[in-house]
């Protein structure tokens, strides 16, 4: 009976049934044919979705797409751009720090794709950057996007493991280092391998100006995250005071937000957190097919009887199952359904949860630089103009440097835990 | 992005013209409920730090969660961007396309009959239950799933609609 569940689920949406859709009437085919009663249903759905953590799900969508839309990504880019532009391949680099800045305001990596991409892209092609190039690394950049904190996902998996956001957040600054890093190192060595020109010097007085102006946007994260930290706010109410920042910062400030925008922003942000929003619900239904039938419990035993209860081959299955999820499913889906069925594995083998959600974390957010779906692909070729595959090859080497960070995090837990346990508590 | 009725005018099925108006006073509502979100959140945080901690914005702020995903859903539903797997189907003749189209939305259509079913069905039986800090009666917060649910199933309807006319795949 427990294939059931399973395979009307994989066959729904094979068919096209949207996910979130597929998740509920798999579960449905259960509570039918077990006899619970199905008032149980929008119950259940409410319950999903009655959380206040994931009040910040939203609210980190909006401020991702203003900080996109108003101006304000752009300044920062323009500002790394005066520090930076001057090295041999020094637009590269900029990309991927703008990128890793941008994270730290950003909670998605279409979000921080799109902010970087729509800035930099245009001016790359002008410089004699290889666009196909270019636009891979500003793709694969963007999955720094969700492991920098904020991150929706990082939200999505304190809610389903039942962690705190913040501890998660703490936990991101290192993997995401790492994979900024190593995209930057092979920047650079295709820079001079290519010979892509140097920037001039900008003039002082001009970097300072840019300075300036980029400041209120380099401000943001000392907002937000300084704020979830500190444990002035929590961090839904952080993820509203960023709204309520960028939103004035983009509106009086750059003057560069009209209501008309404004408008399509806050209901497309709706929309796509919606999204999610739906799948969570539905995939709440989903646990209680899977617990009537004693799945999360099957899988942990099977991976680990597969793995000969060594840890090191539980966690490169665990890994393997990620990745490949990841590049068929879209990231939020995937981590949802995911979480729960690996968290008793995990727990058996004694692992850590921060830890783990990290690895879930930064292995989905490789699926968004992995086709065919692959989201920060999607939106680099929408901003060049280039095609998918034209983007996919050259992005090869960049995942598989942001592979190699996964499986580093993975076998030493420290670089992920050590920041968390510094400064907080019960790690 | 959504489709008005410009393109046909009056010569359209009063079931697409019904879904049309009613996903454009959707998107208002939904944006009305994103900025009272975000409104109550702040206020929580300033009356923490100026006045006295507030007891309810949390509750108003999960609920008004709720409502905006499921009325965001249902947007999501009218404009098709639900995230699905497409690249199997994708790939099929274009008279199976259509079919499929055509059976995932009744799929859908099952499935949100249950939720509005059963969503009426509680906000009689859990009527006198009240919500622990707003004390209003989760009748007004069952009633969601009916009202939406119809919603969501009238854009699926016409997307059958629409589908069978060739308008869409």
């Amino acid at each position: 009976m427990g294939w059931v569940i399973f395979g009307s689920f994989f066959l729904l949406m094979l068919i096209g049934v949207p996910i979130g859709l597929s998740i509920g009437l798999a579960a449905l085919v259960v509570f039918l044919a077990s006899g619970i009663p199905l008032q149980m249903v929008p119950q259940t759905l409410l319950e999903g979705n009655n959380s206040f953590a994931l009040v910040a799900v939203p609210f980190f969508v909006l401020a991702g797409d203003i900080l996109a839309r108003g101006g304000i990504s752009e300044r920062i880019v323009a500002f790394a751009e005066a520090t930076l532009g001057r090295i041999r391949g020094g637009l590269s680099i900029v990309s991927v720090l703008a990128s890793m800045f941008i994270a730290a305001i950003s909670g998605s990596g279409a979000a921080t794709t799109a902010a970087v991409g729509s800035a930099l892209l245009p001016e790359l092609k002008t410089k004699k950057y290889d666009v196909d190039f270019s636009a891979a690394l500003i793709a694969s950049a963007g999955t720094i996007g969700v492991v920098i904190p904020p991150s929706v996902p990082m939200v999505l998996y304190a809610v389903i493991a039942g962690e705190s956001v913040a501890k998660l957040f703490m936990a991101g600054f290192i993997p995401g280092a790492l994979m900024g890093g190593g995209l930057i190192a092979y920047a650079l060595w295709i820079a001079n391998r290519r010979d892509y020109p140097a920037g001039e010097k900008l003039p002082g007085a001009e970097v300072g100006r840019r300075f300036v102006s980029a400041l209120w946007g380099l401000m943001t994260p000392v907002i937000i995250l300084g704020g979830i930290f500190t444990g002035v706010f929590t961090p839904s109410e952080a993820a509203a005071i960023a709204v309520d920042y960028t939103l004035l910062v983009a509106w009086l400030v750059y003057r560069s937000l009209d209501f008309r925008k404004f408008y399509e922003l806050v209901v497309n942000a709706g929309v796509t957190s919606a999204l999610i929003m739906f799948i969570i619900a539905t995939a709440k239904l989903f646990g209680w097919g899977l617990a009537f039938y004693q799945i999360p419990e099957a899988i942990a035993q099977t991976l680990m009887s597969v793995a000969g209860n060594s840890t090191f081959m539980i966690y490169l299955m665990i890994n393997v199952i990620i990745l490949l999820a990841g590049m068929f499913m879209e990231t939020a889906s995937a981590l949802i359904i995911l979480t729960p069925i690996f968290l008793p594995a995990i727990l058996g083998i004694g692992g850590n949860l921060i830890h783990f959600g990290l690895l879930i974390t930064i292995g989905l957010a490789i699926g968004m630089a992995t086709p065919p779906v692959a989201i920060d692909i999607y939106v680099a070729s929408a901003i060049t103009g280039l095609s998918m595959e034209e983007i996919s090859k050259p992005i090869v080497p960049m995942v598989l440097i942001l592979v190699v960070v996964l499986l580093l995090c993975t076998y030493v837990p420290s670089l992920v835990l050590v920041l968390p346990r510094l400064f907080m508590a019960g790690v | 992005m959504n489709r008005t009725g410009q393109e046909e005018g009056a010569s359209r099925p009063l079931l697409q013209i019904l879904s049309d108006s009613v996903n454009r006073l959707s998107e208002r509502l939904l944006f009305f409920l994103m900025l009272l979100m975000i409104g109550v959140t702040t206020a929580q945080v300033f009356f923490r730090f100026f006045f006295e901690a507030l007891t309810w914005s949390e509750e108003l702020s999960c609920f008004l969660l709720v409502l905006a995903s499921l009325l965001g859903a249902a947007v999501a539903f009218k404009r098709g961007s639900h995230i699905a797997v497409t690249f199997l189907t994708q790939k099929l003749p274009r008279g199976l396309q259509k079919g499929m189209a055509v059976l995932v939305n009744l799929l859908g259509i099952l499935f949100f009959a249950i939720v509005a079913t059963y969503g009426a069905v509680l906000m009689k039986t859990e009527a006198s239950q009240t919500t622990p800090a707003m004390m209003i009666s989760m009748s007004w917060i069952y009633a969601m799933y009916p009202v939406l649910g119809a919603v969501i199933i009238l854009h699926l309807a016409a997307g059958i609609g629409e589908v069978l006319k060739g308008g869409r795949s």
